[in-house]
């Protein structure tokens, strides 16, 4: 299934409780939609990076098995945000049932 | 002698997608992705897949390369764009120069309407340039940049309108004097909507430059010193128009010019070092 409006929304859920690296947030989504929500995972770093831009995100990097791994987590207006559009989705979830149950 | 063709069809992709960001994000941008790929293919041979077709579904679960590269230069500030900003900040000077050259082929209006277009073309662009590299790291320059974005429309719009209705330049004899021009109704609106577009002008760079003052880069620093001055400049360029100071305000309009000039100036070479260098911000860690 295509998530890529709802992309944003799925890597704040992941990184809201604790930090992850790009890997870790990409099997998280496909492990807890149980693989039904997959995507490309290469456009999982544009999005992580306009997340942080737009302040929602913070990143920082740690070496690990000589690699830099770059972590993302959850901000205090990033926060905020995903409880907005948890709202949102939650909403549009009710009224597209609600259409679905009317139209039948 | 596979897997490392493999590995090489790996490393054109990194490529094509980040060949034209600026660093540090190119360099972020490539070990995040290169851990993706080393992830993905070690999750498969772990699941027994074979070496060869492990770098298959690897490359496969990453995407479309020009798909991922698209994405990417939408997020960070391009190399290409560093250096269209060069060019329009070198632009700046030249066109004003060739126009000066061009009084034989076209009358003062119409110069003077095609140098505040290209003015205000420079300005927008090159401003609208700081905004997409400094706003992820420094934030807040939204509001002065969407006035400095109106004030320039204002200003370009209301010397060809008056020139289409009227046959000449709000604030301006045919002369190149500046004064407030009051004689009709539509010349009253179109000179006072020109001073309160130098006004909102002004305001918008000493806040603009403000912000810049903030910033660590000592080009930026020195730009951010630049601009305020001009602003201040602009305000007091409106002030000599409004008591009818031509003189005062012909001065004044004449060194904004030189300063516009010199801002630009700065800002380019700062660009030249984006595109060059990259652009590294303070980093932020968290705990």
């Amino acid at each position: 299934m295509n998530i890529k409006g709802t992309l944003p929304l799925l890597i704040m859920q992941c990184v809201s409780y604790e930090a992850k690296h790009g890997y870790q947030i990409a099997q998280q989504i496909k492990q807890k939609s149980e693989g039904v929500l997959d995507f490309k995972e290469g456009t999982l770093y544009p999005t992580l990076h306009k997340l942080q831009a737009n302040g929602y995100l913070k990143s920082f990097s740690e070496e690990i098995k000589g690699r830099t791994r770059h972590y993302y987590q959850l901000t205090s207006n990033g926060a905020k945000f995903l409880e907005e559009e948890r709202k949102e989705w939650n909403q549009v979830v009710k009224a597209v049932s609600l259409a679905l149950e009317q139209s039948i | 002698m596979k897997s490392s063709k493999r590995q090489n069809e790996f490393s054109h992709w990194l490529d094509h997608v980040t060949d034209n960001i600026i660093e540090p994000a190119r360099t972020q941008t490539r070990q995040e992705l290169e851990n993706h790929y080393l992830d993905t293919t070690e999750e498969q041979l772990a699941r027994g897949v074979s070496v060869q077709e492990a770098h298959i579904l690897a490359m496969a679960a990453l995407g479309d390369a020009g798909e991922v590269a698209l994405e990417m230069q939408s997020v960070h500030f391009s190399a290409r764009r560093a250096l269209w900003v060069l060019f329009a900040c070198l632009a700046y000077p030249i066109s004003l120069f060739v126009l000066q050259s061009m009084y034989k082929f076209l009358s003062f209006q119409m110069i003077t309407i095609i140098a505040t277009i290209i003015t205000s073309i420079i300005i927008v662009f090159v401003v609208l340039s700081i905004k997409k590299l400094l706003q992820p790291f420094h934030g807040d320059l939204d509001r002065p940049i969407q006035l400095l974005f109106f004030s320039q429309v204002m200003w370009a719009l209301c010397p060809i309108i008056s020139y289409i209705i009227y046959g000449e330049l709000p604030l301006m004899n045919n002369q190149g004097g500046v004064y407030l021009n009051m004689s009709t109704l539509g010349s009253a609106i179109l000179n006072v909507a020109m001073l309160i577009s130098e006004l909102l002008s002004g305001t918008a760079c000493i806040w603009l430059g403000g912000k810049l003052l903030r910033q660590q880069s000592k080009l930026i620093f020195v730009s951010g010193i630049v601009l305020t001055i001009i602003g201040l400049f602009t305000i007091i360029l409106c002030a000599m128009i409004v008591i009818n100071n031509q003189l005062a305000a012909a001065v004044i309009s004449s060194l904004n010019y030189v300063l516009v000039t010199i801002v630009l100036s700065l800002l380019g070479f700062f660009f030249f070092r984006v595109f060059s260098h990259g652009y590294h911000p303070p980093m932020e860690t968290a705990s």
